[in-house]
């Protein structure tokens, strides 16, 4: 708002700078054109002043002494003044645009004094020596007239050159009161300018900075509400694994162990998939090791086999609790319950982004018939564990077979992922 | 408490699916389900008449809200179940709906379930 008063101001000042530089030129060339011409005006009024004293002298010369040089002195001053008058008024006519009165006056003043002259000088009567008291009288009134009427133009004129200057130097005051004026504005609007420019550049900075800001909030935001969303979820898992395993069983104190051994195990998966770098995700390497390796009665009873796989969010839960429920079977009635039994477990990528995993068990004490839920009996079956690793399978989309020989149980599992996840889990595992 | 009606599971974490599969069970429900994803869901609605339903809002990135809408659409009665803090959106949608908060537990579910059935 201001800048715009400021540049409306400046506008005006160039306005009025122009028309008075304009205008100054004009008196400036004024007052010059007024100097010559009262320079010639002057010169010729000076010019008229000689000759009426070239006359008057040469007139009285002859009077005095009728010499006739004397008297053709004074007729040539008398014909030279018609063109002196006319060269008069055409001066002043310049300076003037016409001829102002006093010019007449002195014109007729001018011719009447040399008329009386004239007069005086034809008079032969009068002999030298004897002019006429009255007539002489007369002649210094005219004279006097004359040279009063002189003095009043020369007055005039010199007095309209002084105005002529006076005029110039106005303008040229007013032309320099402008130039500062337009000077001042300008410093002025080229301060508001540069206050204008680092405002602007401030402020950008300053939105810069709250546009980071937010969005710096909005990811927050976003990771906060992901991860109360995941503890929800998690507690939910929590109260349906006591609940379903108090179904299950009708020991108290049973049930609390398994309880908390399925809740350790979710524990485990929980911690590997928030520690690694995309959330919620996990090696499948690690997983195992995590949950079935928590079981192992010997670290060289347990082994793992197969590529660096990363396991998508998704199957994280299912194929913890799956393996988890096959690693307390093992420990009951498979594998680990003897005294060297080991447990092999190997996973590839097969055709159509599927994953397999393959669940050996090797030198387990033979199936017994007081272990329903772990033998050959388990496929399909309905123990408690059964039905859960059915469900995870059905939530992870996976199949699963079974089969039991002299050296133990094994397992296929197979999971289908769709191909940004396989891209996923090659990509992290590389 | 159920008995006589099927109820519709549909959860994708496959422990809570079983709990309240059982639960329902118990009350003396017969289960359609659980479903753990969107198009089996809604292959199996339109396969078998169910009484009521049990719908967790985010199935594995999926969103139920298709098949909350074709149960809308038929007059099933159903409660949300979700772990999300934004429930408005979800009664902004279905306002008729109930939504049940996660962790809950089973019972609280169930009643819930009885009360949208008893709204229907």
């Amino acid at each position: 708002m201001a800048s715009f008063a400021l540049v409306l101001l400046l506008a005006a000042l160039f306005l009025a700078g122009g028309l008075a530089l304009s205008r100054g030129y004009r008196a400036e060339d004024t007052a010059r054109t007024e100097v010559q011409q009262t320079r010639t005006f002057l010169r010729e009024l000076s010019d008229l002043t000689l000759l009426l004293l070239d006359a008057e002298t040469s007139q009285q010369a002859y009077l005095l002494t009728g010499a006739a040089a004397a008297r053709r002195a004074f007729e040539a001053a008398r014909d030279a003044l018609p063109p002196r008058l006319i060269a008069l008024e055409g001066a002043i006519a310049k300076s003037h645009a016409g001829a102002p009165d006093g010019i007449t006056t002195l014109k007729a003043l001018a011719r009447d004094r040399m008329a009386a002259l004239d007069a005086g000088a034809s008079a032969e009567t009068v002999a030298p020596g004897q002019a006429d008291a009255g007539a002489v009288e007369a002649g210094q009134a005219a004279t006097g007239a004359l040279r009063r009427e002189i003095d009043r133009l020369r007055g005039a004129e010199l007095a309209r050159l002084d105005r002529a200057f006076a005029d110039a130097d106005l303008q040229r005051n007013r032309v320099r009161l402008a130039l500062g004026l337009i000077g001042a504005t300008t410093s002025a609007l080229a301060v508001l300018a540069a206050g204008l420019a680092f405002r602007t550049a401030r402020d950008q900075a300053r939105l810069g900075f709250v546009d980071r800001l937010a969005a710096e909030r909005d990811r927050a935001d976003l990771v906060s509400r992901e991860l109360s969303h995941r503890v929800k979820n998690l507690f939910a898992v929590i109260l349906s694994i006591i609940s379903v395993t108090a179904r299950a069983e009708r020991d108290p104190r049973v049930a609390a162990q398994k309880s908390r051994l399925r809740i350790q195990a979710l524990a485990r998966a929980y911690e590997l998939s928030s520690s690694h770098s995309a959330l919620g995700t996990a090696e499948l390497s690690d997983l195992l090791q995590a949950v079935v390796g928590a079981y192992a009665p010997a670290a060289d009873r347990f082994r793992r086999h197969g590529p660096p796989v990363v396991l998508p969010a998704r199957l994280m839960t299912p194929i913890g609790l799956i393996v988890n429920e096959l690693a307390t079977n093992a420990l009951k009635h498979g594998a680990w319950s003897g005294p060297e039994g080991t447990l092999s477990l190997s996973w590839a990528f097969g055709q159509h982004c599927r994953l397999h995993l393959t669940w050996a068990e090797q030198g387990a004490l033979p199936p017994q018939a007081e272990a329903p839920g772990a033998g050959p009996g388990t496929d399909g079956g309905s123990g408690f564990g059964s039905r859960m690793i059915d469900l995870s399978l059905q939530q992870a989309a996976g199949r699963m077979t079974r089969h039991w020989d002299d050296t133990g149980l094994t397992v296929e599992m197979s999971f289908d992922l769709t191909e940004d996840e396989v891209v996923a889990a090659r990509v992290h595992g590389a | 408490m159920f008995s006589g009606k099927t109820i519709m599971v549909v959860e994708d974490e496959a422990l809570l699916a079983l709990d309240l599969a059982m639960t329902m069970e118990d009350m003396g429900a017969e289960i359609a389900g659980p479903c753990y994803r969107l198009a089996p869901a809604l292959e199996l609605v339109r396969r078998r008449a169910v009484d009521a339903a049990i719908l967790d809002v985010d199935l594995n990135g999926e969103t139920v809200l298709p098949l909350a809408e074709w149960l809308t659409e038929h007059g099933v009665p159903f409660v949300f179940h979700t772990g999300r803090a934004d429930p408005g959106t979800l009664l902004a949608a279905f306002g008729h709906a109930r939504v049940c908060t996660k962790p809950s537990t089973p019972e609280h579910l169930a009643s819930c379930l009885s009360a949208a059935m008893a709204d229907a």
